[in-house]
């Protein structure tokens, strides 16, 4: 794809620098073992990336905002870059008129405990933008699809 | 608490539900709640910017200001809603959505957990451990 745009500033400080159903009580359900409340002392991983790399909840990146660049001709993709883990979060592909393509994620989800989610190819894994109503087109916005394969 | 995963999809691969269908669900225990907002990521929509900001704060807000911004955008890509009985410090309900891909919900109530199974058509529990 085209320019890329970082979100953020980078590692060197410069702003942009790259253009079942059950009863009412089901009897299977088991207790997590902690409240999910913000109180607990254990960190909460929210992702992984393809080296095991963790991010805990609350260090992912600042999220990518406005969505295009302005200053982008044609082309481009946003990136989101992890000033923590001193690499690249994600990256939001636009197309030549500025509506999002996909999403390219650099990290997995995972629980809590920091155990991978299922169903999520990679990292790094796609999420295409689907357009919500096709007889409108692009007009009616998009919605992020679910995990793929990079393709 | 108990926990379950929300996975319900349409035909064209974008989950089926956003975070507005679980608070409707919820219905008086989600407007009578005070929520704590973080790490949220919204496409579109007039709310989505409120929601960054809220989020942002770390501010409690009222249910049903909840529910208006959760209808005013297109998607919620990301984040934690956690959802307080007035004057308690600790949740009742926490509400997590993932990478566009699911919505997980933990909560005390073993009532809620049950509507959500019904109400939804591909719930799995969380694993022990996903506090």
């Amino acid at each position: 794809m085209g320019d890329m745009v970082m979100s953020g500033e980078d590692p060197e400080g410069k702003p942009n620098a790259l253009n079942d159903e059950g009863p009412m009580v089901d009897p299977t359900m088991e207790p997590l073992e902690a409240p999910a409340g913000r109180s607990g002392s254990k960190p909460r991983f929210h992702s992984r990336y393809a080296d095991q790399t963790p991010v805990l909840e609350g260090q992912q990146p600042p999220r990518i905002g406005g969505g295009p660049d302005p200053a982008a001709q044609g082309p481009h993709t946003v990136l989101r870059y992890d000033l923590i883990n001193k690499r690249i979060y994600k990256g939001r592909e636009f197309n030549e008129v500025g509506n999002p393509v996909r999403d390219v994620d650099f990290t997995n989800p995972t629980y809590p405990s920091g155990e991978p989610r299922p169903g999520h190819p990679g990292p790094p894994h796609q999420h295409r933008y689907i357009v919500n109503d096709p007889a409108v087109g692009p007009r009616s916005g998009f919605r992020r699809g679910r995990a793929e394969p990079i393709q | 608490m108990f926990g379950v995963t929300i996975l319900d999809h349409s035909d064209n691969g974008v989950l089926s539900l956003d975070l507005k269908d679980i608070l409707l669900l919820l219905g008086s225990q989600a407007e009578s709640s005070e929520w704590e907002i973080s790490h949220v990521e919204a496409l579109d929509g007039v709310g989505a910017e409120e929601l960054h900001c809220l989020a942002d704060k770390g501010a409690r807000v009222p249910g049903q200001r909840l529910i208006r911004l959760a209808s005013a955008v297109t998607q919620i890509i990301d984040g934690i809603f956690r959802g307080y009985q007035k004057g308690e410090s600790e949740p009742w309900i926490v509400i997590q959505a993932v990478d566009s891909s699911a919505f997980d919900v933990q909560s005390d109530d073993k009532g809620v957990i049950h509507q959500i199974r019904q109400h939804f058509r591909s719930v799995v529990c969380l694993p022990i451990g996903s506090e």
